[in-house]
Parts: structure tokens; sequence; C-alpha cells
């Protein structure tokens, strides 16, 4: 993986990367890009909490569903963070965290490529939050990430943005850099020679300004003077491997300049200060071989070039030196040894060119984007190495292609349009994933709306059976009759059915003694003495125990009227909860079909949604392999190009051994 | 000097990878141009917000159809405790029925040690009263095997419910405290 990040960090360590080499001397440049950009998001995120008063440990959030976006966030997995951000944002339940929130999202959308959202909602919240020094870092970040994806315009339009105000000088120097790149790359010579030529470097920087400075001046006509400046660079002491390769590169580009100007010792003294473990090594040696060549040195032109034979003959100075090496023999008069150079030279370049012409031939026919990504496992969003900026290519594909193309994956672009695809097709996967989810929500609301359908008539049936009103009626008359027991303190008003009973066992014995009596009256003769004795003690009796049935209603009356007003309330509430249930049921039965409907509609839109967006997707992803389909055709046939041409030369130059020899051979008496 | 010099040097610097060409596309001569990388990545920026949209709206429409609001209840967690408690794993009951077994790695742990807070649960259950009770299954002070429950008796009325089990330390008297809390 680091062989990998190595080559891509050199490159970009080239322009906007000076700062990994200062903080740190073992990551590779662009591993510590993404780690600082995921720095600032934290830093631009923290001090915005800090802002809201939130404290730090322990942390207290004060709302749910933003410490649940925290949960995700922290294990890396920006997905679900994004995704419980978004949807907590719809619920209105970020009350408390409203603003961190966003900025929290703004970083997020940053790891996944939405600079521009990212960009929009940082001017929004930052301007409002973050201190000066945040929001300049901010600014700084995201002007780097335009400039890399060729966005000169709006990285320019940032980086004017920084306020000068307590700018550390590490900002600064990387603000003035990038906007050199900026100029540069958009031909505004003159502008970056103005910009690099006043800022004072204190650091690696100043190595890079100089070799940038160097290039404005030579190419806004300043030739003298950028050849200077890179004769001084050239020539600078330099502590890591990163300036060594700068250095390299500012004696490579003299070194071959003076080659095309016909002098070679000058040409020589340049190249040989290359080191010869740099990348620039190769190029080195063939022009210090040039170089002796050119002062008549054969024998001398023939040692680095031998050396430079020796390597991987991909690299097209090695596959130069294959041609260097006969041309010198021949001019040695070693004709028989150049011959046999020269048919191994043909054989290599035949050889390399059939390769060339199989790997053009498969990525016409199966794409490219499939074959890198043909080791990648990942697949689910949930990963925290899943989409986004920090996804780098670990394995590069296991056929000869890796050899042809490792520098253009080492390129930026490239590895940008390949992240893009695969963070395509991780949202395919989501999406298929929602389009079966889809369909289940479907037979979910069926089986709901079945459901509700079948219960309904069977709660019609059941409210049907109930007289609500005439529960109402009844209990107003319970009231009634209560209050009216209770005014007129009516003790056998609150009997109970056992009392209701013996009052009135005790009224029919009451009438019987009366009847008995009034009888007595008329017709006396009929009755006797001892009779009477009898219905007399009756009628004590029964008075006794009437008296008793009353004192006895008496003394529970209170009692019973606090229960009785106790179960009216109770009856109250039974009323009330009945009737609840009823508008309830009467809302289900009105709201119910509503949401039925609106799930309905929602599903559909969604599905039709879902359709849409992976056919869009599928397009895309067809033009990111395209895209990257052209970059590599591109490259191998640039390849083919310049096989062919040294397969000319090499047939050219034995044809010449040839003649030459034969020429001899003829002239030998 | 001359102007072939020129010529060349400025050939050359472009050859060799002039730093500034390394984003830009001078290096890289028949090949797509930036305006096709930047359409492109712009025809990807704008899809890839589409998705995070449709994503969050089938993530709501998820939630309402299967956890309607009337009967919806959410039962967090939070660690407040990084002293006296260091979480294993969390079972949650309502009801005497358990509704989540949860183990905890290390890495969400962590996130929780942060200021994370994660979901246990997610369902529904009818209006009226429950009991809910949890128990934390852990290290406790001096590394023993340390379990401890909880228990809430909680009203649900119409509406989302949401509970809070938080555990804290107990500075004064070195133990960790396991608490839950009702959201209005």
């Amino acid at each position: 993986m680091f062989h990998q990040l190595f080559f891509h960090g050199r490159l970009l360590s080239d322009v906007t990367h000076e700062k990994s080499s200062v903080h740190s001397k073992v990551l590779p440049t662009t591993t510590m890009f993404y780690l600082q950009l995921l720095g600032v998001v934290l830093a631009v995120f923290m001090v915005a909490e800090s802002h809201s008063a939130v404290t730090s440990k322990p942390r207290v959030v004060r709302d749910l569903a933003y410490g649940e976006a925290l949960y995700y966030f922290y294990q890396g997995d920006y997905f679900s963070s994004i995704t419980r951000l978004q949807v907590a944002q719809h619920h209105d339940l970020l009350k408390h965290h409203r603003e961190d929130a966003g900025i929290l999202l703004g970083g997020l959308f940053l790891s996944y490529g939405l600079h521009n959202e990212a960009a929009n909602i940082f001017e929004r919240l930052l301007d409002q939050n973050a201190d000066v020094a945040v929001r300049n870092r901010a600014r700084l970040y995201l002007a780097k990430i335009w400039y890399q994806r060729g966005y000169l315009d709006k990285a320019e339009r940032a980086l004017s943005n920084i306020q000068d105000q307590g700018l550390p000088p590490e900002v600064t120097s990387e603000r003035h850099l990038l906007l050199t790149y900026i100029y540069m790359s958009q031909g505004r010579y003159s502008e970056a020679v103005d910009i690099l030529g006043s800022w004072k470097k204190s650091d690696d920087l100043g190595m890079y300004s100089q070799y940038n400075l160097g290039v404005s001046l030579v190419r806004s006509g300043q030739i003298d003077k950028g050849f200077e400046l890179l004769g001084e660079l050239g020539l600078m002491p330099a502590e890591n491997s990163e300036m060594r390769a700068l250095r390299d590169k500012a004696n490579l580009a003299l070194g071959y300049t003076y080659l095309q100007q016909e002098q070679p010792e000058l040409a020589r003294t340049y190249l040989e200060r290359i080191q010869l473990d740099g990348l620039a090594s190769g190029k080195a040696l063939l022009g210090i071989g040039w170089a002796e060549l050119s002062l008549g040195n054969y024998k001398k032109a023939l040692k680095p070039w031998a050396a430079l034979s020796r390597r991987n003959t991909i690299d097209s100075s090695v596959q130069e030196a294959q041609l260097a090496i006969p041309y010198a023999l021949a001019n040695l008069k070693a004709e028989k040894q150049a011959i046999q150079y020269y048919h191994k030279a043909i054989d290599l370049f035949q050889s390399e060119s059939v390769q060339l012409k199989n790997l053009q031939d498969k990525f016409i026919q199966d794409g490219v984007a499939e074959d890198f990504l043909h080791s990648d496992t990942i697949d689910s969003t949930r990963s925290p190495e899943g989409m986004g900026w920090y996804w780098r290519l670990d394995d590069l594909p296991a056929g000869p292609e890796s050899r042809y193309l490792y520098q253009l994956l080492s390129q930026h672009e490239f590895q940008e349009v390949l992240k893009n695809y695969r963070d395509l097709k991780l949202l395919q996967r989501n999406l298929d994933s929602w389009a079966s989810s889809i369909d289940a929500f479907e037979d979910m609301l069926v089986l709901r709306r079945d459901t509700y359908n079948a219960r309904v008539p069977r709660i019609q049936e059941s409210s049907q059976g109930f007289d609500l009103e005439e529960a109402k009626k009844k209990r107003d008359d319970y009231l009634k009759r209560l209050t009216g027991i209770e005014q007129r303190n009516n003790v056998a008003g609150l009997a109970t059915a056992k009392e209701i009973d013996l009052e009135s066992r005790l009224r029919i014995i009451d009438k019987i003694i009366t009847e008995y009596n009034s009888g007595n009256t008329l017709s006396s003769e009929g009755v006797t003495g001892q009779q009477d004795e009898i219905f007399s003690a009756q009628r004590e009796k029964q008075r006794l125990l009437k008296g008793v049935l009353l004192w006895q209603e008496d003394q529970e009356f209170k009692a019973r009227l606090w229960r009785t007003r106790k179960n009216l309330r109770q009856l109250d509430q039974q009323i009330g909860a009945a009737e609840a249930g009823r508008k309830s049921i009467f809302n289900a039965q009105r709201i119910a079909p509503q949401g039925f409907e609106g799930f309905d509609r929602k599903i559909t839109a969604q599905r039709d949604q879902v359709r849409y967006l992976q056919a869009r997707i599928e397009k895309s992803k067809t033009n990111q392999g395209m895209y990257m389909q052209n970059l590599v055709l591109t490259e191998l046939g640039r390849r083919q190009k310049r096989l062919d041409e040294y397969l000319a030369q090499a047939r050219y130059g034995l044809a010449r051994v040839f003649d030459l020899t034969a020429t001899r051979e003829d002239g030998t008496p | 000097m001359s102007r072939g010099l020129n010529f060349v040097l400025v050939l050359l610097l472009g050859f060799f990878g002039a730093i500034t060409t390394v984003y830009g596309s001078q290096d890289l001569p028949g090949e797509g141009s930036p305006t096709d990388f930047r359409s492109l990545d712009d025809e990807v920026q704008d899809l890839k917000k589409d998705v995070l949209k449709l994503n969050r709206e089938l993530f709501i429409l998820e939630e309402e159809l299967l956890f309607p609001t009337n009967t919806q209840v959410a039962i967090f967690l939070s660690l407040g405790s990084e002293v006296y408690f260091a979480l294993d794993s969390v079972q949650v009951k309502i009801d005497d029925k358990v509704v989540s077994n949860y183990l905890y790695t290390k890495r969400e742990v962590d996130a929780l040690h942060r200021g994370g807070i994660h979901r246990v649960y997610f369902g529904n259950i009818r209006a009226g009263e429950h009991e809910l009770v949890a128990f934390f299954t852990g290290k406790g002070p001096q590394g023993r095997d340390y379990r401890r429950a909880a228990t809430l008796v909680f009203e649900k009325k119409i509406g989302q419910k949401y509970i809070e089990l938080q555990i804290l330390d107990l500075e004064n008297k070195q133990q960790p405290e396991f608490t839950i809390k009702e959201w209005e």
C-alpha cells in the first residue's frame, strides 16, 4: 500500500504537500494530506462545538440524535453519520447542536468529494462560529481540494478570502505556494514570479518555491535568471529524499538543456550531481552517456548505459540505452557486438510491443475500471474505508498492466476518477439494497391495509353494540338521583339489595298487620284476645327491625354516598375513554386511508427516484470508465509509439552496421 | 540565451514534470482535458448529492413505516464513565422481555467515550405503563467483573418515546453509576 502511496505522494508532494515533509518524514505525503484534511474537519468541528458551550470531558451532548451521529462519525462510518444527521435535521432533532451538526455535515460532505456542498456550509457557518485561525485553515484546505480537482478559479477565490491577520507562517507559506501553482497552471508566470520573488521562505517550501520561481522565470522569458536559480537549487544541501528529488529535477532539467545546447561538459556536470538511486537516475545515466559520446568518449559512454541496461526494461531510458549501446559499439568498430546488441534490442522492443498491443486490446474490450477494482472487496458503505477521499488503490492489478501504468496510476487525476467510479459502485449497491427494501415496504403496506380493512367492520360492529349516548343519559340520571338522595338525606336511597329486600319484606309484614287490625275492627267477634297479643308483638318486632334497618342505612349513608360518587367519577372516565376511543376510531377511519395513500405515493415516487438514480449512476459509471479507458489507452499508445520508433531506429542501426561491415569486407583485399 | 534553448528548457521542464503540471493537464497531452475532468467531477458530485438525499428520504420512510410515531420507542446508551467502568455489553428488557442484547467492540466503546450515543433499541410498544430493565456488564473498579441493573417504570403516551441509559462515574463513591433518563 505504502509503495503505491509513495508514488502518488511523490507527485502530489510536488504541488501541495510540502508541509508533509515538514511534519513527517515517515508517512507518505498523500496520507498526510488526508489526515490533515480530517484534522481540519475535526478542528473546525471541535472549535464550533466549543463555541456552542459544549464541554468536552465528559462531552455533554444535549441532543440524542447528534450523539448518535457522533457515534458513527467517531467510528469512521461517515455514510451512516451523514444519514443520521440528515434525518435528525429533517425531524428537527438538533435544537441544541444545529450549527455543530451543520459543520460536521460539511466536513463529511468534504470527505465524500462533495466540495461544493461543503464549501457552502463552511462559508455559511464558519463565518458565524469559528475563529479566524480555523476559518483560514478551512479555506486553505478547500483551496487545495479545488486546486487538485482543477477548480482553479474557486481555489484562487478561497485563498483570497484567507485573512492576513495573525496568519501562522506555515499557512502563509502554503497559501503563497498554492497561489503560485494556480498562476502557473493558468500560464500567469509573471504573477507567479511576483509572488515567489517577494515571499520570504524559511523552510523546505523555499526549495519548491525556488524551483517554481526558476520555471516561472524561464517561462516568462527571463531565461538567464531562471537558469541561475535552478543552478543554485541544484547545489543546495537536501535533508530528505523529497528535497533530494527536487534538487535532482533541477539538475536534470539543466543537464538536458546544456546537452541540447551542445555543451556536453556542462551537461555532464549537472547530470553527475543526480543521485543514483533516485527517480531521475535513469535519465541522468542516459544523459551522461550522451554527454560522453558528444565528447568522443565512446568507451566512457558505454559505462552508464551498461549500468542502465540492467534495469527494468519498461523504463524509456533503459529502452533508449538498448539503442545507444550498439550505436557506441558500432562507433568503436565492434560491429559484431553491435549487431548482437541491436538484435537483443529488436527482440526486446518486439516483445514489449506485443504485450502492449495485447493490453490495449484487453482494455478496449473489457474496460479499465473493473480491472483495477477487481481486488476491491469492500461491499458496504458502512466500512470506515468505504466511500470517499480516504480510500486509495492499495493493490495494483496482478497482470502486466501494472508495469506500464504505474506512473499513470500514481497521478491524481486517474486516482480521482477511479475513486469516483468506486464511489458510484458503492452508491449503486446502496440503491440496489433500497430497491429491494421498497418492494418489502410495499408488501408491508398491503398487509397493513388488509389487516385494517378486516378490522374496521369488527370495530364498527362492536361500537354499534354499545350506545354511548344512552350510557351518558343513564349516567346523568344516576347523578340526578344521587343529588336528590343527598339533598333529601334519603338514606334508603342508597340501600343495598339485601336491605331493599328486607325493607320490602318489612313492608309486607306491616301491610298484613295493618290489614289484620282493620279487619278486627270490622268483625271483632271473630278475633280472640290471644291473637291480638301475637299481632301486637309482631308489630313491635317489625318496628324494631325497621328501626335497625334505618339505623344501619343511616350509619352507612356517608360512606355509600362517597363510594357512589367515586363510582360515578370512574364511570365518567370510562365514558370519556369510550368517547376518545370512538373519536380515535373515527379519526383512524378518516386518516388511515389517507396514510396508506400517502405511503403509496411516497413508495411509488421513491421507487421511481431509485430507478432514475440507478440509471444515472450507470451512465455516469460508463462516462468515468470511458474517461479512465481513454487515459490508459493514451498512455499505452504513447508507449507503443515510442517503442515503434525505437524499433525502427534499431532496425535502421542494424542495417547501418551490416552496411559498414559489408563495405569493410568488400574493401578487404 | 537563444530562442531555441528557451524552447528546449520549457519543453524539458514540462517533460520532467514542472511542479505545476502535476495537477494540471499539461503533462498529459492527448488525454482528457481538465474541462472533461471537471464536468465529470461535477456530474458525480450532483449524483452523490442526489443519492444521499434519496437515502435520507428512504431512511425516513422506513422508520415511518416500521416504527410509527404513536408506538415508537428508542433506547439510547451514553457512556460518561471513564475510570470506574469499562463497558462490555448491555441487555435491555421491556416488560420482562429481552428486546436488545449488544456486545460492544473497542471501536464502539471509544466512540461512546468521545461523546457518541448508541441507539440500543428502536421498536414499538403500546401506550400505557411499562417497565424497562437494563443490565450492564463490564469491568468495574480494579478490573473486577461487574454487572449491574437499572430499572425504570415509564408511561408510553401517544408520540415518540426516547429513553437514555447513562453510565457515569461517581467520584465520591469511586463507583460507576447507572441511571435511566426519560427524554421529553
